[in-house]
């Protein structure tokens, strides 16, 4: 097979939405790199200034700027696999990068080679295989998205078809779209990404904003380190997210979607490639999809390894091919999203939970949770447990269950000194603190917040210290170096966990303090604003840990 | 323009109602009743960026500060701009802008806005030396242009620059590469300005607040003894008219700047005049006359032969050809004075109205 040309790769793309990051991936995989002589015909072709597209290239980790760089292999180094021999690794595979959390902590190290996931501990090891699926839960705990993912054949239409998919599709368009926002109002769901803004209210805004086309946007750019639940979902059931995109489609008039997906799941995009693909033959996606002249578009788009890209406004900045940075809010993107249209950006988890809701009722989901909180919340355990993985917890669990009944409780039966919050967004909780509650009021009480739900465990074997260090080294590095704070502060708080700093304790403790509550207070988006909960709650579980730190 | 009545709704700002315009932002408000809001990433010129946070101010009912620059004023907003929570932010910002760059102080004659960090610093008590660390940005002494000192150890990334080349200029001949600390300001392919879309307008030089970007031709006058004076004349190379502030020290020039308020370019200028003033005061120009000799060179001479030969050649040809043979044309090089006077000179002296002037683009 020869490889496509340029005016090859144009004419597929032209005319089409989206084009700047599917055409730079498309000559990425071409020429394994990305050149000078592709970048300046893309510029060309899409008239995007070439300044422009050379800064926003560089943006991204995964775009390669060298000869044969795509190819070269890239090592997690992320919070969990650090701890299990990510640095030997690195070493071992020649010409290896480090990469930050690819979102395979329940099965580590992950080292992106090309378009391959290779797993294992050490290079002998490495093989291709499966994600893992989620644990059953015990004693029968009743699910919402995982309660189908584990039969067999369940990523196919048929499978799919077979086990009760496409019912809540069929049921929301025997009602008007109204009717649909009621009920996802009545469920009480949220925000499974992170933020918890209550999605009927999302769509509704959506609805009722003026200005054609409307979008639907699925946040599958899971970045934070230490979640990976999205990618269960995606490889598992990918048809539950699109059903809830035709779903949302149809309760809020949009025509057309996107899966924004990140770059470190390539398995996974040929999964959703296939499963549009069915879905579009099947009719579900297409022309007539809420019967005539009523359109619905949906496409994947594939991301290039950006952790700012999971911040909604960078997304559609980067969907549109501009600088990912964040946007200014107001106005948000129910009003102006995609191309300044309205748009609905909803979590993978958010999607998923949507066909199951529809079907069984809100009042059915609403009472998965416990007490006042409504329905269920997956949470990516891994780290220093006997059983890493997704579990589908009822929302109010109490965390000691989730770690000990749940997940075995300590790897080895070692004692867990800490956890970290909302992937390494939340910072940690311990000691006493590990007996709250799982949803979000409880955990904001602590200073923390459940976030996307990434727990990573760690035993009385690791130094906190470091984990903190490496935590922030994460969000300097992921920092999109728009606003001061967070350009600055994540800096200046990661050379301190380094090592550097005022030499006296107090001093060093002013600094951080300082540092923190204005990156908290001024920062312009959720990665400033939450990164200094680490050094935050460092300081308050690990005092002692930090004195000798400074000590040195 | 009477603008007093089109307001369309109150904010109290301080404890104060103000009227408001639909759109405006606190920022803008703000500065219309002069609350000195302190800024280092706007420029009014520019879209509202939100990078420096500097701006920030408290919203009744919020949980944190927002940027007044990017935030609209609504109607009903209780708006507070100095309070001793926003103090400490803004000098805890203005200690972090400091710990990554080399200098704090620039020469003035880097640029218009090269003084804005140090006059915060100031403001805000900010020469603390706190947040010391690794420092930002990689300077490009490399870049041998003669107009745009790159002097990127003194950048704090407010892109003014980015933006100014895109917005104002439509060059889009720099950008931002990497990300976070790493941010450094770039041209495509990280390459030399001569070989980008730059056109050396400048004003990417005049919109930065610490003059990372610097006037290399008015820094090459660093050393020229004298107060700064400033003189406002509009430019004479072309007719489009852009108001300048030429700088002077001792009557001679340093550097030009552009006004901000200019009619015609609020504070635009192309690279002719940005930084073509040092054929004033160069050693190659005629200091005295010249006359050509029977031997065909140019000798010099006194003022009165020269304009004697020159009063003869004219008279000769006006009286030998008619007054249609005589064609004046003024050099973009002279004031607006001499032009003007050539015109009379062509228009009165020989009754032609065949005056023109290099100028005329």
């Amino acid at each position: 097979m020869t490889n496509p040309t340029d005016s090859e790769l144009f004419e597929t793309w032209r005319g089409r939405s989206a084009p700047l990051l599917p055409l730079l991936h498309a000559f990425h995989e071409r020429d394994g790199y990305l050149s000078e002589a592709a970048l300046r015909a893309v510029a060309a072709e899409l008239r995007i200034p070439i300044a422009d597209l050379f800064g926003t290239v560089t943006f991204y980790h995964h775009f390669s700027r060298e000869r044969d760089g795509r190819a070269r292999p890239r090592v997690c180094v992320g919070p969990i696999c650090a701890g299990r021999g990510a640095t030997v690794l690195l070493a071992e595979l020649e010409g290896a990068e480090a990469m930050p959390c690819p979102g395979r902590c329940d099965d580590p190290i992950p080292v992106l080679q090309g378009d391959r996931v290779l797993c294992g501990t050490s290079a002998g090891e490495l093989e291709e295989r499966p994600s893992p699926l989620p644990p059953v839960p015990p004693d029968g705990t009743e699910e919402c998205v995982f309660a189908h993912i584990r039969t067999p054949e369940r990523a196919s239409i048929a499978g799919y078809g077979a086990s009760g998919g496409y019912r809540g599709l069929a049921a929301a368009r025997e009602d008007r779209p109204e009717a649909v926002l009621d009920r996802i109002d009545a469920s009480g769901l949220a925000g499974r990404g992170g933020a918890g803004f209550p999605t009927g209210r999302k769509w509704r805004a959506v609805a009722e904003a003026s200005g054609d086309p409307k979008s639907i946007v699925c946040n599958a750019d899971e970045g934070e380190p230490g979640c990976f639940k999205d990618r269960a979902l995606m490889d598992y059931d990918p048809h539950a997210i699109i059903e809830g995109m035709l779903i949302a489609g149809y309760a809020t008039g949009a025509a057309r979607g996107f899966i924004y997906l990140r770059y470190e799941y390539p398995e996974t995009l040929r999964i959703l490639e296939s499963a549009l693909d069915e879905a579009r033959d099947a009719g579900w996606i297409g022309p007539e999809a809420f019967g005539p002249d009523r359109p619905f578009e949906l496409e994947v788009r594939r991301g290039a390894g950006a952790y700012i890209c999971g911040e909604e406004t960078s997304l559609l900045n980067s969907l549109e091919g501009k600088h990912p940075f964040p946007r200014n809010r107001p106005p948000f993107p129910v009003t102006h999203g995609y191309e300044d249209l309205p748009t609905a950006v909803n979590n993978v988890e958010t999607l998923a939970s949507v066909p199951p809701i529809l079907v069984n009722g809100a009042d059915w989901y609403r009472d998965l949770g416990m007490g006042e909180h409504a329905g269920t919340k997956v949470i990516s355990l891994s780290g220093d447990i006997a059983r890493p993985g997704n579990y589908e917890v009822p929302m109010g669990l109490p965390l000691r269950a989730l770690l000990d009944d749940w997940a075995g409780g300590g790897a080895g039966g070692r004692e867990i000194q800490a956890v970290t919050m909302a992937g390494l967004s939340g910072g940690f909780l311990a000691g006493d603190d590990l007996d709250v509650t799982l949803d979000e009021p409880t955990i904001r009480s602590k200073g923390s917040f459940l976030g996307a739900g990434g727990i990573m465990a760690f035993d009385a074997s690791r130094d906190m210290v470091d984990v903190a260090r490496a935590a922030m080294e994460f969000f300097a590095e992921e920092s999109c170096g728009k606003c001061f704070p967070c350009r600055i502060g994540t800096q200046r708080l990661t050379e301190r966990l380094d090592g550097g700093g005022p030499a006296e304790l107090r001093e060093w403790i002013d600094e951080v303090n300082d540092l923190g509550r204005t990156m908290k207070e001024t920062s312009a988006c959720g990665l400033g604003q939450a990164a200094p909960l680490i050094t935050e709650s460092l300081l308050r579980y690990f005092p002692d840990a930090v004195t000798r730190h400074v000590a040195g | 323009m009477d603008e007093r009545n089109d307001f369309d709704f109150e904010i109290t700002l301080d404890g104060e109602q103000v009227p408001v315009r639909r759109g405006e932002t606190v920022y803008e408000v703000s500065e219309r009743h002069r609350k000195e809001i302190p800024t280092l990433c706007y420029d009014p010129r520019l879209e509202s960026f939100g990078a420096c946070r500097l701006c920030i101010v408290e919203v009744e009912g919020a949980r944190n500060p927002v940027a007044s620059c990017t935030t609209r004023a609504e109607p009903g907003m209780r708006i507070t701009t100095r309070s001793a929570r926003l103090d400490m932010h803004r000098r805890v910002l203005m200690e972090m802008v400091a710990s990554e760059n080399r200098d704090l102080d620039v020469d003035p004659l880097s640029g218009y806005a090269s003084g804005e960090m140090a006059t915060l610093l100031d403001r805000y008590e900010a020469r603390t030396g706190r947040f010391s660390g690794r420092r930002s940005g990689t300077s490009r002494p490399d870049d041998d242009n003669p107009f745009i000192l790159r002097d990127y150890d003194n950048c704090i990334s407010c892109y003014r620059c980015v933006r100014v080349c895109a917005e104002q200029e439509g060059d889009y001949a720099i950008s931002i590469m990497n990300r976070g600390f790493e941010t450094q300001i770039t041209t495509e392919f990280g390459g030399l300005l001569k070989d980008s879309a730059c056109t050396f307008c400048g004003q990417c030089i005049q919109t930065c607040p610490t003059g990372a970007l610097g006037d290399l031709k008015a820094l090459a006058n660093a050393n020229v003894a004298g107060e700064t004076e400033k003189t406002r004349t509009v430019c004479t190379y072309c007719g489009v008219g852009c108001s300048v502030d030429v700088m002077t020290r001792d009557d001679k020039i340093v550097g030009v700047l552009p006004a901000m308020d200019g009619p015609a370019n609020k504070g635009a200028l192309c690279v002719k005049g940005q930084f073509a003033f040092d054929f004033v005061s160069h050693p190659d120009r005629l200091s005295q006359p010249l006359v050509r000799g029977e031997d065909g060179e140019l000798h010099a001479t006194d003022w009165d032969t020269a304009l004697d030969r020159a009063a003869t050649g004219f008279k000769t040809t006006a009286e030998t050809h008619g007054r249609h043979s005589i064609y004046g044309i003024a050099s973009g090089r002279a004031p607006h004075e001499a032009a003007y006077m050539m015109q009379r000179f062509i228009r009165g002296g020989f009754g032609t109205n065949q005056i023109d002037n290099c100028s005329r683009a």
